[in-house]
């Protein structure tokens, strides 16, 4: 009989773990529909803002923009983009062993730490790391100023204490069951090679090529900044949702055995009752 | 009937307008300048201010916080940090960010940092005026 309720006590409890994996599944999932939407929208100006310094670039003493000139590798920023929160798979163990391994390549170099969310500020600061900027918790109302903050600090980080390079760390998102752990040059800004057709010299710029340079690069690097933070959360909704996905069925595998085992038990308990009632019966007889 | 040509507006959040128009008036960093058809290639910044867009019937205004202006062969391109509707400026929201920018802009110590101060007071500034107006 005691076992009976032991089973029936952990049925109970795996199904109420299962609806909160249903609903967090669920959750997931529409935010991840949003967090795609926006990454289309933004699509355009980066698109449009690429094409400008391309342009730019081609007209211009690169080694006169700090945001464009490319020195000796020798104090490195890495921005490691994770989540706020766990119960999304890999998506943030994936991130901080690419991360890890990036510092070993690079070992002997110094290294500077950017992180972003939660996960990656606690691994970090648990390992001692040099970490200079720590954003966190603003993934749930995602807004273009969070990028606008991040580039800054980033852009300031890079001009004051004089990083040679900045790389970024983060989960791009190929589609909702998908993800890719990337690794991309963020500072100095690289401009695609020139398309010699798109070139037309006869453009005046107000006020000067120099200062729409000045102004437009740390734009550029907001605006990349915005792109890998909507790339990451929806690639962060999409592990999470597959992995809730799984957890609820798994859960359902679950209840539906120990179902079988309760029933069986039940049976058992049932038939040895009537065993002994019979039983009982005979020796009156 | 005059000629017309192809503005678009584009911020980060997507594309906030796209139309035929005849005449857009922009606040450029030297001053606001007028684009009608058939302008010579231009590519300039632009400062925190308002944007004024006519087609042949109407005429509307939208209020912007810095970017740049681009006009190549009848197409013009403003692509725009933010820019919004007099409708949608939420005027208690920016005059608590105006006075949080004058405060960061007293309590700024580096020229940078007052420079920045200044470039955030500057963008809230033209949204007050905006709907002020």
């Amino acid at each position: 009989m005691s076992s009976l309720k032991i089973i029936r006590r952990r049925i109970r409890s795996i199904q109420s773990t299962q609806q909160i994996t249903r609903v967090m599944k669920m959750v997931a999932a529409a935010k991840l529909k949003r967090a795609q939407e926006n990454i289309v929208h933004a699509r355009p100006y980066a698109l449009r803002l690429r094409e400008v310094i391309r342009e730019l670039a081609t007209r211009v003493d690169r080694s006169h923009h700090p945001l464009l000139e490319l020195r000796e590798p020798e104090d490195l920023g890495i921005m490691v983009v994770t989540g706020d929160r766990g119960l999304c798979g890999s998506f943030n163990t994936g991130i901080l062993r690419r991360a890890q391994r990036l510092m070993e390549e690079n070992a002997g170099r110094s290294i500077r730490l950017i992180t972003v969310g939660r996960r990656g500020a606690e691994f970090f600061a648990r390992r001692g790391a040099d970490v200079i900027e720590k954003k966190a918790g603003f993934f749930n109302h995602l807004e273009f100023q969070h990028a606008l903050d991040l580039g800054q600090a980033l852009v300031d980080h890079y001009v004051a204490t004089r990083l040679d390079r900045v790389f970024v760390v983060y989960n791009e998102f190929k589609s909702a069951i998908q993800q890719n752990v990337v690794v991309e040059q963020l500072l100095p800004i690289v401009p695609d090679p020139a398309d010699a057709h798109a070139i037309t010299s006869d453009i005046i710029y107000e006020p000067g090529e120099a200062q729409v340079l000045d102004a437009i690069l740390p734009l550029f690097v907001k605006v990349q900044v915005w792109r890998i933070l909507l790339e990451s959360f929806a690639a962060e909704m999409g592990a999470r949702m597959t992995a809730m996905d799984s957890a609820t069925q798994n859960a359902q595998e679950l209840v539906e055995s120990l179902t079988l085992t309760y029933n069986k038990a039940r049976q058992a308990a049932i038939t040895r009752e009537i065993l002994e009632v019979v039983s009982g019966a005979e020796e009156l007889r | 009937m005059p000629k017309l040509f192809t503005l678009e507006i584009i911020t980060p959040l997507g594309t906030f307008f796209k139309d035929e128009i005849l005449h857009v008036r922009a606040p450029g960093v030297d001053g606001d300048f007028g684009v009608l058809a058939d302008h010579a290639p231009l590519m300039a910044g632009l400062r925190p201010g308002r944007l004024r867009v006519e087609d042949p019937d109407e005429s509307f205004d939208f209020v912007m916080t810095g970017g740049f202006f681009e006009v190549h062969s009848n197409r013009a391109v403003v692509l725009a940090e933010t820019c919004l509707r007099k409708e949608d400026v939420d005027l208690e929201r920016a005059i608590r960010a105006r006075d949080r920018a004058l405060q960061a802009l007293a309590e700024a110590k580096t020229p940078e940092a007052q420079e920045e101060a200044r470039a955030n007071l500057a963008k809230v500034m033209a949204l007050i005026k905006f709907i002020e107006e």
